[in-house]
């Protein structure tokens, strides 16, 4: 056994090793506590408890208020961006085959038809506007650089379409079944049939009317007919 | 905080001059005051209220070296001699401040408040076996120390 090892002063006496032990106890016994201190005591437990029960509170809040940011900020990267068409105003107009009443966002792919008597007018992002009026049907197409610079598509089927562009050139395109208008800033009106005939009037800037065979350009105040999907250049 | 006064004084005995004790027990009081929500959260509560106790007598021991030398200590020696050896208790203390800290610490709450290596091994956050021979070394140390002086 080691005999400078230490008794236990509650498991029994001393051993004769421990004399200068129990000297030094006894001389050292001065600085002892005697009585209470007059120290603070702390809070109640039941306190205690409130505050961690709040502090659990706050920090669940925080936590879920991160949660929330992060998951707002994947949407953001992960949705792409609604569609830029928005309905101004309307009278009698079908989209997807049913009535529309709603001054909302029309989505991608969606159709668009109006009655002989009806009209819609929708912008077109911050590019410009398009206005549909009489029996016409159109088809918004999702834009050709996905979600890119803005070259916004619509497909014309048959019907009256009239269009400002107030964006740099070739930002918004329409296409038909046999050709297609390309703007180069200007405000024109399309018309056009189920057979391909119709005609195109520009108003001011320049349009350049294309399809696999043909290409004209149109300044403002002059006009173009077309039969059967051809452009009448005579 | 009562309960655990005693043991804080004892600890402070390992570093400070007695004169010095009850001013840096208030200081340990009030800093472990102000780091309540951190004692709710710790599950080793008298570890971390000593680990204060030794920030305090620390600093306190390093301000006093900046300080000129104070004249408040003298007055309480005269009448605590030990028996023989001509050593005051304040000289014991002092002596016993010469140790390592490891063994000055288990040491103070052996000798002043009689506390069994369990209970030191709790307070200072060790197991009792690692009390137990800081207590024995220690002890080795301070009683060649003491021979020396010709205690007791």
């Amino acid at each position: 056994m080691n005999p400078n090892y230490l008794h236990d002063p509650h498991q029994g006496e001393p051993t004769e090793h421990d004399q200068m032990l129990q000297q030094l106890e006894q001389d050292l016994s001065v600085f002892r506590q005697e009585g209470e201190l007059s120290l603070p005591e702390l809070p109640p437990r039941a306190l205690r408890k409130e505050r961690t029960i709040w502090r659990m509170f706050s920090l669940g809040l925080a936590g879920s208020l991160l949660v929330a940011s992060l998951l707002f900020a994947l949407s953001l990267l992960l949705d792409p961006p609604s569609s830029p068409y928005a309905v101004r105003s309307q009278s009698a107009l079908m989209v997807n085959g049913a009535k529309w009443t709603e001054k909302q966002r029309l989505p991608f792919d969606s159709v668009l038809q109006t009655t002989a008597d009806g009209s819609c007018v929708m912008t077109v992002g911050n590019v410009g506007a398009a206005t549909l009026t009489g029996e016409s049907r159109v088809q918004i197409l999702s834009p050709l650089d996905a979600y890119g610079d803005g070259r916004y598509r619509l497909m014309l089927d048959y019907g009256n379409l009239e269009v400002y562009v107030n964006a740099p050139a070739q930002a918004f395109l329409i296409e038909t079944p046999w050709f297609q208008v390309w703007d180069l800033g200007c405000h024109y009106e399309l018309q056009l049939d189920a057979e391909g005939n119709g005609s195109l009037a520009v108003f001011s800037g320049a349009v350049r009317w294309q399809s696999q065979e043909q290409s004209v350009r149109l300044d403002a105040g002059e006009s173009l007919t077309i039969l059967a999907g051809q452009a009448q250049t005579n | 905080m009562q309960r655990h006064a005693a043991t804080m004084r004892a600890y402070l005995h390992a570093f400070l001059p007695p004169h010095e004790i009850d001013d840096q027990l208030q200081e340990t009081t009030l800093a472990i005051w102000r780091g309540l929500s951190i004692l709710r959260t710790t599950n080793r509560p008298v570890p971390w209220m000593l680990g204060i106790a030794r920030h305090r007598a620390l600093r306190a021991l390093r301000q006093r070296h900046k300080a000129p030398a104070s004249l408040a200590e003298p007055e309480q020696l005269a009448d605590r001699s030990s028996g023989g050896s001509g050593l005051t208790a304040e000289d014991l203390l002092r002596i016993l401040q010469k140790l390592p800290e490891a063994y000055r610490v288990s040491l103070a709450l052996r000798l002043i408040e009689q506390k069994g290596s369990e209970e030191i091994g709790k307070a200072l956050g060790m197991t009792p076996g690692s009390v137990r021979v800081n207590l024995t070394r220690g002890m080795m140390q301070l009683r060649q120390q003491l021979l020396r002086e010709g205690y007791p």
